[in-house]
């Protein structure tokens, strides 16, 4: 097999390949140093950036980073792009490990490594650039005839598909020259080689030995000259191609907190707040926006962006790019090293000028961009930060989110024009006990502000109640004591604010001693679990999707009428993607008798927000469509009698919704508590 | 016939050379934007660039009629 496939060749390898390799050697030199100064270029631009520590974790860092390389866990996600960019990657590396084995093989005699080791080599690049070439199609498909909206396409874009189609073509007309120059037509080289074997048979040879020598060497540099080009390319021009290096490390450097925490700031020691400048982000900030390949994955899952507002995530990273770029060191300050921490004037402010204050406040912080993100760039806290700045530094801020400050401040919630006290709603419910007179509990209801004393969500509390009285459960609430968990203070940016609510009532579960807490609202829940041990607030909270199929598993309650209904389940954000509960509230659901269950196109992680989150609740939305009635024209299409949800933002918005959309005949918006109220009721409602 | 056969797989050549020599061209284009010249000198640094481009394509096409393989 091995002399068959080598016969003819030899004079080739000795006289071209050879030097051509030994050529090849020298180049990479030259590689190692263009590598150093690309990677050096971005250094210094992350020097702009402030300190940030994310090398803890370092296996598990590898671990994702790994399997996010290699299987494309989040890329695949979408089939065409995933298997287009899947195709493209394992297409490279196979073509790579067989262009680096096979050049050293001959040269070390042949058997070492064993003469076997080059065939499958040859073998495998040949594979490997079929699969570039399928992959590159595909994209081609993509980009211009298909041309999802998400792409946009600047020349470099196009450039890299034609360079490296015609690197591959040099390459199997390298491979052809060779072997229809040496005379011999061995039958394995169809098997070694088969496209560069096709070629072979269409390509004209000379009749003179020194000819097709010289015909030969032109083959080998022309495409050894593209090739290290583009390599050249690649690691001197910030293009897009760059991700191959940068992304991997983005994920690496990902946060490993909890997903809904924001990063506190240390109010005693800030000299500002927030974000108003390029130089004010964290360096990880920084290279997230390095990490973008512009896939447009963020936008296309964005309820801002697909309503119609200004904001779109893709544009965000984007434009923050280029304004950090245009900040930073030139080519010859970055050798000077004077600008550590401090960027150049562009001369544009980054809020207002390269983000507009309307794109700061669109933002529901629903985390979908995030979730869909094969970088694993983090949007909001970028977004966060500047709204921060925007608040605290600033004092601008949408009117009405301002007014709910003000309520939180002065009322320590943020029912504006309430009559209601914190204890109204289990006027009815015996066994409500109050921690001030008893504070031995089995768990602590922590109402929030909206089931406390919002009329329609008052209901779900006492739905609540009448779940925990009928298993049973010894539960205490804190009543007047209770105070706004600090969930839209932090959101809409007054960091203040909140970390002034979460101390507050860390005391107040401090002072009852209290271990486990129930909470109906998602934000109070994600807030109370994920963000209070930042200030020394550590306890079990619980969702009550979660403590309901906790008693219905623990057989504590008899869901015993049958409901007749059928419904759909919308995932609130702050329970879904920011602390992954999308299997509780269905379990609830299918647990239910009479139940037809019929889930939206987009659930789970995929869900769309109600337009609710990011201290939306209190602002007014004055462009595009209303986010709440896209997810309620989403609810519709199931043909479902009841959405159920299990966060009272979610319910609110559903019912404004419903009513502006005139369907309040056709669909009805229930929490869980309500629908698992009505399953164990004596006297069934309808 | 064969001269005919020729002439067209010489101007296949010429145009995959001519196609390896704008990308090359064309990257370095956009390296050197990248490094810092302003758009402004676009039309220059581009002018240069096909010249040079061009230049290369001619030295090719010569050759390649020279040293061609008959067909």
């Amino acid at each position: 097999m091995g002399d068959l496939f080598w016969t003819g060749q030899e004079i080739y390898i000795e006289n071209i390949y050879r030097p051509v390799i030994l050529g090849t050697l020298i180049f990479f030199v030259v590689l190692a140093g263009a590598l150093a100064f690309g990677l050096f270029r971005h250094y210094q631009l992350l020097r702009l950036g402030t300190k940030e520590n994310r090398f803890d974790q370092i296996f598990t860092r590898l671990k994702v980073t790994l399997t996010e390389v290699f299987a494309h866990m989040r890329i695949i996600k979408e089939p065409y792009p995933g298997i287009m960019h899947l195709l493209i990657f394992w297409g490279t590396a196979l073509f790579l490990i067989g262009k680096v084995i096979r050049p050293f093989s001959y040269a070390v005699e042949l058997s070492n490594p064993p003469q076997a080791v080059f065939l499958y080599a040859s073998l495998i690049s040949e594979i490997g650039a079929v699969m570039i070439i399928i992959g590159g199609l595909l994209a081609i498909y993509r980009r211009y005839i298909a041309k999802p909206s998400r792409l946009d396409t600047k020349p470099d874009d196009t450039l890299i598909y034609g360079w490296v189609f015609i690197i591959l073509l040099t390459g199997f007309m390298a491979k052809g020259y060779r072997i229809a120059a040496g005379g011999i037509q061995p039958t394995d080289w169809a098997t070694w080689a088969p496209v560069s074997y096709l070629f072979s048979k269409i390509l004209p040879t000379f009749d003179t030995q020194s000819y097709n020598e010289v015909l030969v060497w032109h083959r080998a540099v022309l495409h050894t000259l593209p090739a290290f080009m583009f390599l050249l390319y690649i690691m001197v021009n910030r293009s897009r191609l760059q991700h191959i290096l940068l992304t991997p490390v983005n994920v690496f450097f990902r946060s490993l907190e909890p997903k809904g925490a924001l990063v506190p700031v240390d109010l005693e020691k800030a000299e500002s707040f927030g974000v108003s400048k390029i130089e004010g982000f964290t360096w990880k900030q920084l290279m997230d926006l390095d990490a973008c390949t512009r896939c447009g994955r963020c936008q296309d899952n964005c309820p801002a962006y697909l309503s119609g507002k200004t904001l779109s995530p893709k544009k965000v990273i984007q434009d923050l790019k280029q304004h950090w770029y245009d900040s930073g060191p030139d080519i010859f300050g970055m050798f000077r090293n004077k600008l550590k921490g401090k960027g150049r004037d562009t001369g544009v402010s980054m809020i207002g000028g390269v983000i507009t204050q309307e794109m700061i406040w669109d933002c529901t912080t629903c985390r979908a961009c995030q979730e869909a993100c094969p970088a694993y760039i983090e949007h909001i806290n970028k977004i966060i930060d500047m709204r921060r700045n925007l608040v605290l530094d600033q004092a601008k801020m949408p009117e009405t989110a301002e007014m709910a400050l003000r309520c939180i401040e002065e009322r320590g919630h943020t029912c504006k024009g309430t009559t209601a006290c914190r204890t109204d709603w289990c006027g009815d419910i015996a066994g409500a006990k109050l921690l001030a007179n008893d504070s031995n509990v089995e768990i602590v209801y922590f109402v929030g502000c909206s089931a406390a004393l919002e009329d329609r969500n008052m209901k779900v509390s006492k739905a609540f109640g009448k779940i925990l009285k009928a298993a049973n459960v010894n539960f205490g609430i804190l009543g007047e004591e209770e105070s706004c968990c600090g969930d839209p203070a932090r959101r809409i940016g007054n960091e203040y604010l909140f970390q002034m609510q979460a101390m507050k009532n860390i005391e107040t579960f401090k002072k009852y001693n209290v271990k486990r807490i129930v909470v109906t609202c998602p934000h109070g829940y994600n807030c109370l679990k994920n963000e209070y041990p930042q200030f020394g607030g550590e306890f079990e909270v619980i969702h009550h999707s979660q403590y309901i199929a906790e008693l219905i598993s623990q057989g504590r309650l008899k869901l015993k009428n049958n409901l007749d209904k059928a419904i759909t389940y919308h995932d609130g954000c702050y329970l879904g993607r920011h602390n992954s509960i999308y299997d509780e509230p269905r379990t609830i659901i299918n647990a239910l008798p009479g139940v037809q269950f019929k889930e939206m196109a987009r659930h789970a992680n995929k869900s769309f927000c109600c337009g609710a989150g990011g201290g939306h609740m209190w602002m007014e939305e004055k462009t595009g469509v209303r986010i709440s009635e896209m997810r309620t024209e989403q609810a519709l299409e199931t043909n479902c009698n009841v959405v159920a949800t299990a966060c009272p933002f979610c319910l609110q918005m559903f019912e404004d919704a419903i009513k502006a959309k005139e369907a309040s005949e056709k669909i009805r918006p229930l929490d869980i508590a309500e629908l698992v109220a009505l399953a164990i009721a004596d006297e069934p409602k309808k | 016939m064969d001269t005919f056969l020729r002439v067209i797989a010489v101007l296949i050549e010429v145009a995959i050379l001519g196609a390896v020599f704008y990308y090359i061209i064309a990257g370095v284009r956009l390296i050197l934007f990248d490094l810092g010249i302003k758009q402004q000198h676009d039309k220059i640094v581009t002018l240069f660039l096909t010249a040079a481009g061009s230049l290369l394509l001619v030295f090719i096409f010569s050759h390649l009629f020279t040293f061609y393989p008959e067909i």
